[in-house]
């Protein structure tokens, strides 16, 4: 026979004990061409398999392992009769030298994930591995390769191991038995539940249970640095899922919880009832029923008398309507042990609720409702019982804090009983007879005087539109809350609750509540109240008829109307304006134009111009185009002659239009607008008219207009006669509207500012004007109002612009520092946090040294701003630099100028508190000391962050506070 | 602590006051804002019992109608009243009034903690543990002790 070149490379390199890997691939390929085939191979190698030492056998075997791993997952070119054989070669090297089973069990492995194999070959698989294995003296690695195998076996061949049944279930015991390793008992108890539901366990149930129910309750803390990411939630899961797997875990499960549940350790009793909450769904109520009595003790010393931490109460309270839900029935309560124990904790709870002073009273009711959560038969028990309670307590009290704990108690007894079911359990949950009485309770409420206690009523109310309301009912609560509207008590929190109900009625029927109650509310907008209901209607959903009807209402209005009362209407027009609305836009565009007059600017402009905005940018661009041919002459030659307001009316709709005007038409405004720019007395027309134009420059093709525009403008703000503070803003705006499209010639505009930053009167203008750049405008530039802008432009100008602001700082010696830094520290909060490590090293330093008394407050001020977003994104970045900064810190909350800044530098101090203690802990006493001069600020505000940072820095290191 | 013995299991509970409403004057960075008995009250308020998930302010422990102050005399009195008269949780509820008191206050201030009078059975013993100075900072030295404290007060500083 001749051997095969792949093959004769292959054996060179094993003798020779090289690299084999590329050997291995190449034969690997010409196995799944089928040039060989694997029995070749495996004669081939015969002299190394059958060599004298066993580490020769040891790589062979190992090489046909790895031959086969390239060749998954459906070993590709290998027949049934060779996998026949191979499987067999496989298991007999089990029996083999012990250093050979590591290469054994690999090759199995291998062989069990492929689902072709030949019946019978799982079998004998699992049966070789149980017999000639002994799984616990491998190491960690062959044990996880055991494992593995079992696993891949009882997905794919499960009924083939069935067949082993009791053996199987005695091998895998043996097998598993005192596992130590996390990462195997991970695969383990995913491998027990299946096995507990597909194998007989008689007569090994105990003994398998005790497998894993000895780790219970997990106890692990990952090493530091861990690469295997195993964690303790991951084990606790799977261990539970172990533990509910079988009812037949159950007489062996529920001692072993009670036990843990009567620990000292909270961590124990959590898991025990988070697993007896699991368990309620597998175990049958009869199994169930000898311990409920022991576990409600136990839930009852949690919740009702011992105090605990949250995690503990959820839990119990889980648990508790898990082991409702067991024994929930169709129809009546068949289990005497579960009813008898219901009216048992139902009468004590009852006690509880009847003292809504004490502290009791909220857990018994949350015990209550955990039980109702789960159980509709005990869910209409408790309902009928206790509700008729509360509603009795609630009137035969008079002060206001009991009642309050009553209603709220109330309203969730009512959601409960209401929503705890389907439709057809609602019926059933027994609140209906007990509805008329509550909605008197209710009623009378709302006329009270507390408006905590109306808010309440008004939530309680809530629960019941369009469910268990019928019309009648519906037309008293709105006649009242309508009433109540009137009222000139009612303001704020009880209007918005008003409101909430009334958008619930809306949605449940539309045009009932457009005829019963909104055109109510439109006459009373009149009144006195008018602010309120403006406000109210802004909460209504914007559904189609209240649409149109608000809308017609309050155009028809707006002429006529207060100014004040303008202001919330355009709030409410605005609330509800939505896109195709080409008449109401003409429509409030000619109403905004005639409101102006010569000096102030209306009120309501701002509003305005805000409904302007959001509805022009909704035209279509032929709209668009029609308008802008109609209006620039208008603008231009009548409008902008009689009044200098009309700059923002222009700005909200041509800078937000999806057209551009071109030709003459853009050529005649931006030489009106030019001057505005610069020259204009008032600053918002000033920047209101810069804005346009660079909304325009942004959205006019590359090329020589453009260019032109450009050059024309870069004249006005480069003019040195002209105010320079003015040019500054006009500089910022186009600057910014060319970086967000890309400009071709962006580099240019960027040196520019840099270089400008070094002027010494008005640098730290152009440093302010870097945030302008970077933030989200709401005006214009942005993408509602069709700008055209790149994306993560922000990034790429951070990119360019700090390695030049670090060579200006670095290598002029006489530049503008403070500009500069202030420049940086202005780009910060905008760039995200992966962009921003990458610079952290070259930019934390400068930063720490911009916190110094002697900088502008602004600049500390964003400065720590910065600090504080990387304190809470990503403490570690900075964690180096704790020891520099903090000294600054406490300079600054001692001798800060305004007490912005000193407040803002505790507060940061107060944060870094997030950092790890070994850092800070060589800091504690200094701070400890310094911070004392600021607990007696003159401000009360500084004051009180400095206790905090104080008492924080105080207790570092202590017990009790990590 | 949990566990076992908690001697007043359902205690009644109050309403909580709303936040402090900052003022013009206290956004005024030339006036100096004095310190108040408002402003201990809210050093104190969200400091835990140490047995029960509420504030010494929800149990109405702590009143702002029993504090003293005197801003120019330098004194903080602060009475405060246990949930029952044999409470044995009441030095601890002191130790850490007084705790929080002497890390958030400036040292010109001499800070009495007491219990208010008639309102727990070993009045007079208590209010002298809490007056000796030597006393407080030996309990502070027993780091289980220490650990109660901060937990009592590290709720209120979130």
């Amino acid at each position: 026979m001749v051997t095969p070149t792949s093959i004769q490379k292959l054996r060179d390199s094993l003798v020779l004990q090289e690299s084999m890997s590329e050997a291995i691939s190449i034969v690997s390929q010409s196995i799944a061409s089928k040039d060989i085939t694997v029995l070749q191979l495996v004669e081939n190698l015969q002299p190394e398999l059958l060599h004298q030492q066993a580490a020769y056998r040891c790589r062979a075997v190992s090489t046909i392992a790895s031959i086969l791993e390239q060749l998954t997952p459906d070993l590709k070119g290998i027949n049934e009769k060779e996998i026949d054989l191979i499987t067999e070669f496989f298991c007999s090297k089990l029996k083999d030298h012990h250093s050979i089973v590591p290469a054994a069990l690999h090759g199995l492995h291998i062989l069990s994930s492929a689902s072709r194999l030949s019946p019978g070959l799982a079998r004998s698989i699992a049966q070789a591995i149980f017999q000639d294995v002994h799984c616990q003296s491998q190491l960690q690695h062959d044990r996880r390769t055991i494992y593995k195998t079992i696993k891949n076996l009882l997905a794919l061949h499960i009924g083939e191991l069935q067949v082993l049944g009791q053996d199987f279930v005695f091998g895998l015991i043996q097998a598993a038995d005192q596992e130590r390793d996390p990462r195997n008992l991970l695969i383990l108890f995913s491998i027990f539940p299946v096995v507990a539901r597909y194998f007989r366990l008689e007569p090994f149930t105990e003994e398998f249970f005790e497998v894993f129910s000895c780790y219970f309750p997990i106890d692990f803390t990952p090493p530091a640095n861990d690469p295997y990411g195993v964690t303790k939630d991951q084990l606790c899961e799977g261990l539970r899922q172990c533990l509910a797997s079988s009812a037949h875990f159950a007489e062996y499960c529920m001692p072993l919880l009670q036990e843990k549940l009567e620990s000292d350790l909270v961590s124990a009793k959590i898991e025990a009832l988070k697993t007896l909450e699991l368990c309620c769904l597998s175990y049958p109520p009869t199994q169930l029923e000898k311990w409920i009595d022991t576990f409600w003790k136990c839930i009852r010393r949690e919740v009702l008398i011992n105090v605990n931490t949250e995690e503990l109460e959820h839990a119990s309270l889980d648990a508790l309507a898990a082991l409702s839900r067991a024994f929930a029935t169709n129809g009546e309560f068949n289990n005497l042990a579960f009813t008898k124990l219901l009216k048992e904790i139902l009468s004590e709870c009852q006690g509880h609720l009847c003292e809504p002073e004490r502290r009791l009273m909220t857990p018994s009711s949350y015990v209550l409702l955990a039980i109702c959560s789960g159980n509709a038969p005990a869910c209409a028990l408790i309902v009928s019982q206790v509700i008729p309670l509360l509603t009795e307590q609630c009137r035969i009290r008079s002060q206001s804090a009991p009642r309050q704990f009553i209603l709220n108690c109330l309203n969730k007894l009512v959601q409960a009983g209401l929503y705890g079911f389907t439709e057809i359990d609602v019926a059933q949950s027994g609140i209906y007879p007990l509805i008329p009485a509550l909605l008197e309770l209710y009623l009378e409420v709302l006329k009270e005087d507390d408006a905590l206690l109306r808010s309440l009523s008004l939530q309680g109310l809530g629960h019941f539109v369009g469910i268990g309301m019928n019309h009648e009912d519906l037309e008293k609560v709105n006649q009242s809350l309508l009433g109540l509207l009137q009222q000139p008590l009612t303001t704020g929190h009880t209007v918005e609750e008003i409101g909430l109900f009334f958008y619930k009625c809306a949605e449940q029927n539309e045009s009932w509540f457009v005829e019963q109650v909104l055109v109510k509310l439109l006459d009373m907008a009149i009144s006195d109240k008018a602010n309120e209901i403006f406000r109210l209607l802004r909460t209504l959903p914007p559904l189609p008829r209240i649409r149109a009807q608000v809308l017609s209402q309050l155009m028809a209005r707006l002429e006529q109307s207060e100014p004040e009362l303008r202001l919330e209407m355009l709030k409410a027009l605005a609330y509800f304006a939505q896109h195709d609305e080409l008449q109401m836009f003409h429509q409030l565009h000619n109403w905004a134009l005639e409101t102006l007059k010569e000096g102030d600017p209306p009120v309501s402009l701002e509003a305005t111009c805000n409904i302007l905005r959001k509805l022009a940018s909704s035209l279509s661009s032929e709209d668009a185009k029609q308008f802008i041919n109609e209006q620039i002459d208008r603008y231009i030659d009548q409008h902008l002659t009689s009044s200098a307001w009309v700059v923002p009316i222009m700005e909200a709709t041509l800078g937000s239009l999806d057209a551009i005007p071109v030709g003459q038409n853009l050529d005649k405004l931006i030489k009106t607008l030019e001057p505005l720019t610069v020259c204009h007395p008032k600053t918002d027309v000033r920047i209101s008219a810069c804005r346009l134009v660079a909304a325009l420059i942004n959205k006019i093709p590359e090329g020589h207009e453009l260019e032109s525009i450009l050059d024309s403008l870069r004249t006005k703000w480069q003019d040195p006669s002209a105010d320079r503070s003015k040019t500054v803003c006009l500089f910022v705006w186009i600057s910014k509207a060319l970086l967000m499209r890309s400009y071709s010639k962006l580099d240019q505009s960027i040196q520019e500012l840099v270089e400008s930053l070094n002027d010494p009167t008005h640098g730290y203008l152009v440093a302010e004007g870097f945030k302008t750049i970077l933030c989200e405008t709401e005006q214009c530039l942005n993408f509602d109002s069709h700008a055209n802008i790149r994306l993560m432009y922000r990034q790429r100008f951070f990119q360019e612009v700090v390695p030049r602001l670090l060579k200006l700082y670095r290598e002029s010696p006489s530049c503008n520092k403070s500009a500069c830094f202030a420049a940086i520290a202005n780009q910060l909060a905008f760039i995200p946090e992966g962009v921003l490590v990458a610079h952290i090293t070259t930019l934390i330093p400068l930063l720490i040294q911009c916190l110094n008394l002697e900088q502008p407050d602004q600049l500390i001020i964003s400065t720590i701003t910065a600090f504080m977003g990387l304190i809470s994104d990503n403490v570690s970045a900075i964690e180096e630099y704790i020891s520099s900064l903090v000294p600054r810190l406490l300079t600054l909350a001692k001798d800060g100028l305004t007490m912005e800044v000193r407040r803002l530098a505790l507060r940061c101090l107060s944060e870094l508190r997030k950092a790890q203690s070994v850092v800070l802990l060589p800091l504690r006493s200094e701070v400890i000391l310094r911070l004392i001069p600021c607990l007696d600020d003159k401000k009360r505000l500084v004051r009180r962050e400095a206790a905090v940072a104080r008492q924080k820095w105080t207790m570092l290191g202590q017990a009790g506070c990590e | 602590m949990t566990t076992k013995g908690i001697e007043n299991v359902n205690p009644q509970r109050f309403v909580k006051k709303t936040k402090r409403e900052v003022t013009t004057q206290e956004e005024d960075e030339s006036v100096k804002d004095p310190i108040d008995e408002r402003e201990i009250f809210d050093l104190l308020r969200d400091i835990s019992d140490p047995e029960h998930p509420m504030s010494l302010e929800e149990l109405n422990v702590v009143q702002i109608t029993n504090i003293e102050v005197d801003d120019h005399q330098n004194s903080v009195k602060v009475f405060y009243t246990p949930t029952i008269p044999h409470c044995s949780m009441a030095t601890l509820i002191g130790l850490s009034i007084k705790v929080c008191l002497l890390r958030s206050l400036p040292p010109r201030f001499k800070v009495e903690v007491n219990i208010s009078p008639g309102s727990h059975a070993s009045e007079e013993a208590v209010n002298k543990q809490l007056a000796d100075k030597e006393r407080v900072s030996a309990a502070l030295e027993n780091s289980n002790l220490l650990e109660v404290v901060n937990q009592c007060i590290v709720k209120s500083l979130e």
